[in-house]
C-alpha cells in the first residue's frame, strides 16, 4: 500500500471503497502480522520439540545409570526410567502446541486466499496484497 | 516560491481554525479503552462535514498523525506480549520443578541436584524433603511455601498470565485494525483529491475551450 509504481490513468480502477471492503482489508492484513507471529513461534517449537526427541533417543540408548535432567535451573538426577517420562511428558506437550499453530497457519493462509480473491475481485491493480 | 509560503501559511491557519479534533476522526473506543478509527463512507461529506471544508492536506495529516500514535502503541503491546511470552515459561519451568519435588517427597526418595552456584559453576546437593519451597517473588522478596502452596500460587499466576496474554494479543489485533483503517483512510483522501484536482483541470480546458 506505501510503495509501489504510480498506476497509470487506465489501471486505476474507481471503486468506492465500502465499510465490508475495509473490514476484509483490515482482516488480510491482521491475518498477515499474525502469519509472521506464528511461524516464527512454531519455528521456536519445532527447535526445542528436535531437542527433546534427540534427547529421547539418548536416553533409550542410555546405560542404565542414572542422568542428569535440567528442571528449572537447577540439573536434577534422575533415574532413566523418571527421565524418560519427563522427556517425553514435554514432548507430547511441545507437540500439541506445533500442531495447533500448524492449524493456525494453515487457517490463516486458506482465509488469505478467499480475501485476495474478493479483494483483487473488487480493486484489481489498485490495491497490492503480495509480500514484498 | 512565495506561492509556496503563501500555501503553507494558509494550511497553517485552516490547522488552526479547522474543527476538525480527535472525535471527529475516531469512532468510538473497543472495552480496553483503545480509540477507533472512524470510517469514512463518503469522503466530500466527510470533508463538508468541518468548518471550514477541510482541504485533503489538513485530513490526511489528521490521520497520519493518528496512524503514527497507533503504530507507537502497536509496539508497545507487541513488546507486552512478548514479556508475557516469556514470563509464561518461567513460570511452566517452575511448576515443574515443584511437581517433581513434590512426587519425590511423595515417593519418599531424596533428589541429587547439581545447582548452579554461580555463573560457571554447578555444584552437587542433596536435597531432603522438607515439605517447603523458596519462591523469588521479585522486588527482592523470597517467600517460603509449601510444596501444595507454592503449586496453588503458581498455577494461579500462571492462569492469570496466559489470560493476560490472550487479552493483549486481542487489543493487538484490534489496534492492527485500526493503523490500517487510518492507512486506507490516508490512500483514499490522496486518491479522492487527485481526482478533484483533475476534474477541476479538465472543467478550466474546457471552459477555456469555449
Amino acid at each position: 500500500m506505501s510503495s509501489g509504481a504510480m498506476l497509470t490513468k487506465d489501471q486505476e480502477v474507481d471503486v468506492e471503497v465500502s465499510p465490508h471492503d475495509q473490514e476484509s482489508i483490515n482482516e488480510f492484513g491482521r491475518l498477515n502480522a499474525r502469519l509472521h507471529e506464528a511461524r516464527g513461534e512454531n519455528d521456536s517449537y519445532k527447535t526445542r520439540l528436535e531437542k527433546l526427541d534427540d534427547a529421547c533417543t539418548e536416553l533409550m540408548m542410555g546405560s542404565g545409570e542414572n542422568v542428569w535432567v535440567l528442571l528449572g535451573d537447577a540439573f536434577i538426577s534422575c533415574s532413566e526410567d523418571d527421565a524418560t517420562a519427563l522427556c517425553e511428558g514435554q514432548v507430547e506437550k511441545v507437540q500439541e502446541t506445533v500442531d495447533k499453530l500448524e492449524e493456525e497457519v494453515k487457517g490463516i493462509e486458506d482465509r488469505q486466499k478467499e480475501l485476495k480473491t474478493e479483494l483483487y475481485g473488487r480493486f484489481g491493480s489498485s490495491i497490492n496484497l503480495e509480500e514484498a | 516560491m512565495s506561492s509556496m509560503v503563501e500555501k503553507q501559511q494558509e494550511l497553517e491557519g485552516e490547522g488552526k481554525d479547522t474543527s476538525l479534533n480527535l472525535s471527529s476522526i475516531t469512532d468510538g473506543a473497543n472495552k480496553s479503552g483503545i480509540p477507533k478509527v472512524k470510517f469514512i463512507a463518503d469522503i466530500d461529506d466527510f470533508a463538508a462535514s468541518f468548518k471550514p471544508v477541510a482541504s485533503s492536506e489538513v485530513l490526511i495529516g489528521a490521520f497520519s498523525e493518528l496512524f503514527s500514535k497507533f503504530k507507537a502503541y502497536e509496539t508497545n503491546l507487541s513488546n507486552k506480549r512478548l514479556t508475557y511470552q516469556q514470563k509464561l515459561p518461567e513460570i511452566e519451568k517452575t511448576l515443574s520443578l515443584v511437581n517433581h519435588l513434590k512426587t519425590k517427597r511423595d515417593e519418599g526418595e531424596t533428589i541429587t541436584t547439581q545447582y548452579n552456584l554461580c555463573d560457571t559453576v554447578y555444584a552437587k546437593a542433596q536435597l531432603d524433603s522438607s515439605g517447603t519451597v523458596n519462591l523469588w517473588l521479585g522486588a527482592n522478596v523470597m517467600l517460603e511455601y509449601t510444596y501444595e502452596e507454592a503449586l496453588a500460587y503458581l498455577t494461579e499466576k500462571e492462569v492469570a498470565a496466559k489470560e493476560e496474554y490472550i487479552q493483549v494479543t486481542e487489543d493487538l489485533a484490534f489496534t492492527r485494525n485500526q493503523s490500517i483503517t487510518a492507512e486506507v483512510n490516508m490512500s483514499r483522501i490522496y486518491n479522492w483529491d487527485v481526482k478533484n484536482r483533475r476534474d477541476a483541470k479538465a472543467m478550466e480546458t474546457a471552459l477555456a475551450g469555449k
